[in-house]
């Protein structure tokens, strides 16, 4: 049944929304902020697409998500059609991306992540579903891996592989075999921490044939697939002593920003860090746009944005625990571990935790379609709210 | 049994998911405590000044040496005093202040001031409540220039009725008597400038190494304008005393420090100027990856012209990066770290820097009938065997090293009307007069073997197909050839017959041989890297592809008319002679290496083409141009040299050029040229624009540079002839 029922609304999830989209503009506008007069008008499209994200999440919310099981057939066709499409356009930066039209782009892979995750959980939440046999992990895997490699095709690794965890949680809550999850947790790890020590000590990108034959000095050889700035930045935040004045440099003006903001901040467009060009133009307003918010708000105003999505991600679980049904269990869960991990490992990275990856923060950075996809997808939330089971 | 327990399960998965959300948050809220709250002081003092720097080094540039590894271009140290004008915010300096004024007085009274640093100095310590007298005994020109000066200075703003007060100077009195006068008591009390910081840190410094100022206010005015964050340069070319003096007395003076920027220099000067080219500072990385991180652009070297600019990107060598950390007074504290540049590669040329000597000499001997001025002209020495650049000359010439230093020397190169920086040589294009016959010749025994035979008369009053009188140069000297076969019409450059010659075959024939030859054609060095492909060619010369009439015709078969070639085509024709018809690309840059320590890599030579003749045409013509060196009646007598056996065809291209308002006939005097006879090892072109005759102007001169090319490789004894 669709429809909007004011009383039985998640109205403290709004308000968070509501709060984070607010600041989120004031932070663009900062970042975007070198002296007065020079603003760019990056945070009225900021403006806009938050108006139009807030629009979707109401209809989404006055949408039965009950009919998404039937809705999603439909979807996940055309959005891996999306996916190849982007192919067809030209490369920016030596990534496919985008897909232009005229006045705007739209970048598929966002809206992919949501789509995935409830394509997996119509599949697994099928009434006549056998959960433990291994056809369904199989197949449930095939769901994801579909999209999973055409992004990390583009290349766009971290938005690829961060759908992973949210498939994990909702295979678990299925009630799949765990030998299974155990075993592809475990080889994952041991993967990446192969990959990653692999990385550092392979033959530096500089070290060519030439030079090897003055020094005899036996190198691993380079791994494959990887593009050189994806190792590039996975040695960054390995060593410490990689050179700064080149690759290290975005992450140590980050968490030079962040920690110049001390306890309370330099105030509001005085983060000398971000207007003097210290923190890279043209990331501030996207992935590094919390270390804008850290800088000028120091760490009040860091753990207030903390609080925020924990409140947030709180209610998440809240409906997730109250949906009625268990597809709408396994979409809440699925997106409030998606949202988490890209909270996660956002903040991570700025503060040197992690290395530096293209994901954005959910409601935070600017983009249009990430915004859309984080607002549509938290309208399922609300909407899955709205229709919870009454105790 | 498998009973489903959904509830169960998802109590579970919700949970464990809730926690892991709160360590996470956990984790990441005890991390933003250390850093922001904790560990704030490291940050904020890194902070603060941000204190890192990022500078890009050049990297040293690569030398070119020729055949002998004699150096052609060298890399050598700049040492230079750099002031960094952001770190001179100190709060308030009368000195500064007065300093300041003075020299704006001083730009707008046109005189420097009568009182010197030291007396500003002592004044504002004794005195500055005391008014200081500037200038005085103006005279009245001074009078009337500084009174109308300051009117315009002190002149109201848009909009305002008010004019400007100028702290120090009275606006009711511009001069007092005969004398301006600073009230330095108000100076004394107002902030200073970066810019008057700036100039007394120049007075300062000058002063301590007695050394006289290297830049204007003006100067340092428009670089805190436009310039801020890079240094200011204010000496350059410091010595080792100044060095010494500096490091003693200077050091410790905020704001400033040595900075090593690269120079080059051209060890052989004028006689290579062309060809090697010349450098000039780079300009500033604009590549979006580099753009807003480098703070301080040290600016390499980019080559402007000849191999410096072609080969620019092997000489450059890779850019370095250096993080250096600066506290808070402006010192330089200590260098994070440094990705060191990597050294430009290195060029070994074909060319002999002694011969390319002996070349030049050779060219520079004036013969009688010359004009008056520096020699006009070329000569390109080939190794006839393979190609090689040996001597590339270009007359006259300019000194690259007084190029780069002096801005006023490039002014005037710039109108210069003798066009010093021109590479005649290669970019030159002239018609080539009769040195183009030989490829006549053989395009019509391409034809027809038999032709050699024949005979055709010099008859004197010789009308072409059309009817139109033609002559041949010795009609004019009241002389005829008589009937002669073709050695002979090569030997003494008979026009007459090769114009009967060309309108028996037409001028397709022509066309293709010379095309074979390469006229008209880009040679392979010195390429045009800016020009569009299509309009490359037209920088090498003209060969037209159809004659429209017997007149036109017969002009292009004697390299008159709208033929044009450089001098290394025609020393390339030469070459070709001279082995048997193989046309060689000519190669002037023998190895090459892309860093200093790695072996050099070799540059192939390169034929273009096998030329498509009969072996038994081409001895003919060869002969022919042996008779023109060797033969007592040949054009080019005065080419010979002793126990050497030179062959050659002579050439007087005739032209009109415009001397004021008179347009007068010239002669471009020409000679193509290879020796020894029997295996050659030398190809020559040479060329005087407004000579007298290529046998008068050129052979004098090739017999000199044969004589110097043979005793240089052993061939004669010194001395002899």
């Amino acid at each position: 049944m669709n429809g909007l029922a004011p009383k039985r609304m998640d109205w403290s999830l709004t308000g968070t929304v509501l709060a984070l989209l607010t600041i989120s503009t004031l932070f663009i506008y900062s970042a975007q902020f070198q002296a007065p007069g020079s603003v760019g008008s990056t945070w009225q499209r900021q403006i806009f697409f938050g108006g139009a994200g807030l629009g979707l999440y109401l209809f989404t919310a006055w949408f039965d998500y009950r009919s998404l099981i039937r809705w999603v057939g439909w979807l996940y066709p055309i959005i891996i059609g999306l996916l190849l499409l982007v192919f067809l356009f030209p490369s920016i930066n030596g990534a496919h991306r985008w897909i232009n039209l005229p006045g705007f782009t739209i970048q598929p892979s966002e809206l992919a992540k949501p789509i995935t995750l409830i394509m997996i959980a119509s599949f697994l939440s099928a009434p006549d579903r056998d959960r433990e046999s291994n056809q369904t992990f199989l197949w449930a895997i095939g769901l994801l891996a579909l999209p999973l490699i055409l992004i990390a095709l583009e290349p766009d690794l971290s938005t690829a592989l961060v759908m992973i965890p949210s498939v994990i949680a909702m295979l678990l809550y299925a009630g799949i075999k765990r030998k299974w999850l155990v075993r592809t947790v475990i080889g994952f790890t041991l993967f990446s921490i192969l990959l990653c020590g692999w990385i550092k000590y392979e033959a530096p990108i500089g070290a060519d044939k030439n030079t090897s034959t003055t020094e005899q000095k036996w190198h691993l050889p380079t791994v494959p697939l990887l593009e050189p700035y994806q190792k590039e930045r996975i040695r960054v935040f390995l060593s410490d002593d990689v050179d700064t004045a080149d690759a290290g440099w975005n992450k140590l003006q980050a968490q030079v920003a962040v920690g110049s903001g001390g306890l309370r901040g330099k105030g509001y467009l005085q983060g000398t860090q971000n207007m003097l060009g210290f923190l890279p133009r043209t990331v501030a307003p996207t992935d590094f746009i919390f270390c804008v918010i850290a800088e000028e708000m120091g760490f009040i105003g860091s753990i207030s944005i903390l609080l925020l999505y924990m409140l947030l991600l709180g209610r998440c679980l809240r409906t997730a625990w109250r949906a009625r049904d268990e597809f709408g269990r396994m979409v809440a869960l699925g997106i409030s571990t998606l949202l988490f991990c890209h909270i996660f490992i956002n903040i991570a990275m700025t503060i040197g935790l992690l290395p530096i990856t293209g994901l954005p923060l959910p409601l935070m950075s600017y983009g249009g379609s990430f915004m859309i996809s984080t607002l549509v997808a938290l309208g399922i939330i609300q909407s899955i709210y709205q229709r919870r089971r009454i105790r | 049994m498998k009973v489903r327990q959904p509830q169960h399960s998802s109590q579970l998965v919700i949970g464990a998911l809730l926690v892991v959300i709160l360590s996470g948050f956990t984790l990441l809220g005890t991390e933003l405590w250390q850093l922001q709250v904790r560990e704030q002081d490291g940050f904020e003092t890194l902070f603060r000044n941000q204190s890192i720097r990022r500078v890009r080094l050049p990297a040293v540039r690569g030398k070119i040496f020729d055949a002998k590894d004699r150096v052609l271009a060298d890399s050598i140290p700049n040492y230079c005093i750099a002031i960094y004008t952001h770190e001179l915010r100190a709060p308030r300096s009368g000195v500064a202040n007065v300093l300041e004024q003075v020299h704006e007085i001083w730009s707008r009274v046109g005189r420097p001031p009568n009182l010197s640093y030291e007396q500003i100095k002592i004044h504002m310590q004794q005195q500055p409540e005391q008014p200081l007298t500037v200038y005085s005994h103006l005279t009245d020109e001074e009078m009337q220039r500084w009174r109308t000066e300051f009117e315009k200075w002190t002149a109201p703003k848009r909009g305002s009725f008010r004019r400007q007060k100028i702290a120090g100077l009275d606006l009711g009195r511009p001069t007092q008597g005969r004398a301006i006068v600073l009230e330095t008591q108000a100076l004394a009390r107002r902030r200073t400038s970066t810019a008057a910081n700036t100039l007394e840190l120049v007075y300062r410094i000058s002063d301590r190494l007695n050394k006289p100022r290297a830049v204007r206010y003006q100067q340092i005015k428009d670089h805190i304008f436009a310039r801020r964050p890079l240094p200011l340069i204010a000496w350059t070319h410091l010595d080792k005393a100044d060095l010494a003096r500096w490091a003693d007395r200077c050091s410790t003076l905020p704001g400033t420090d040595i900075l090593c920027l690269p120079a080059r220099t051209y060890p052989e000067k004028t006689h290579t100027a062309h060809l090697i080219g010349y450098t000039l500072q780079a300009d500033t990385d604009k590549s979006p990856s580099q753009a807003g991180r480098v703070h301080y652009d040290l600016r390499g070297l980019k080559g402007r012209k000849g191999l410096e600019h072609i080969y620019n990107p092997l000489l450059t060598g890779t850019y370095g990066y250096q993080l250096l950390q600066i506290d808070a007074a402006g010192f330089h504290n200590h260098t994070l770290q440094t990705t060191p540049p990597k050294a430009g590669g290195d060029l070994k040329l074909t060319l002999d820097a002694e011969i390319q000597r002996m070349a030049t000499e050779a060219l520079a001997n004036k013969q009688t009938g010359e004009y008056a001025g520096p020699v006009k002209g070329a000569a390109v020495v080939l190794d006839a065997t393979n190609g090689d650049v040996l001597a590339l000359v270009s007359s006259p010439s300019f000194d690259p090293n007084r190029y780069m230093e002096s801005s006023l020397y490039r002014q005037q190169l710039l109108t210069d009307s003798d066009a010093r920086t021109f590479q005649r040589a290669v970019f030159g294009q002239y018609p080539p007069g009769s040195t183009f016959k030989p490829i006549t010749a053989l395009s019509a025994l391409k034809e027809n073997a038999l032709l050699f035979q024949e005979k055709h008369t010099c008859a004197r009053d010789y009308r072409n197909e059309s009817g139109r009188p033609m002559r041949c140069w010795i009609h004019s000297q009241g002389g005829s050839h008589g009937s002669i076969n073709m050695q002979e019409a090569i030997m003494q450059s008979c026009n007459i017959y090769f114009y009967e010659l060309a309108q028996e075959m037409g001028y397709a024939p022509i066309y293709e041989t010379a095309r074979a030859f390469g006229i008209g054609q880009y040679a392979g060095l010195f390429p045009d890297l800016e020009a569009p492909a299509e309009h490359r060619e037209q920088r090498y010369g003209n060969l037209p592809e159809t004659a429209a009439n017997p007149t036109a015709l017969c002009n292009l078969s004697i390299g008159q008319g709208q033929l044009l070639t450089s001098p290394l085509q025609m020393a390339m024709v030469a070459t070709a002679i001279a082995n048997g018809g193989t046309l060689y690309r000519p190669r002037l840059v023998k190895q090459f290496r892309t860093q200093p320590d790695l072996p050099y890599q070799e540059n192939p030579t390169w034929a273009i083409r096998r030329i498509d003749v009969d072996i038994e045409s081409l001895e003919q013509i060869r002969k022919g141009m042996r008779d023109v060196v060797m033969h007592r009646n040949g054009t080019a007598r005065t080419a010979q040299v002793e126990g050497i056996s030179i062959a050659g065809k002579t050439g007087s291209a005739q032209y009109r050029k415009k001397v004021g308002d008179q347009v007068e006939d010239r002669v471009h005097a020409w000679m193509i040229s290879y020796a020894p006879y029997d295996f050659p090892r030398y190809a020559i072109a040479m060329l005087v624009e407004d000579g007298v005759s290529g046998g008068q102007t050129i052979g004098p001169r090739l017999a000199q540079l044969y004589r110097m090319l043979f005793e240089y490789d052993g061939t004669l004894s010194r001395g002899q002839g």
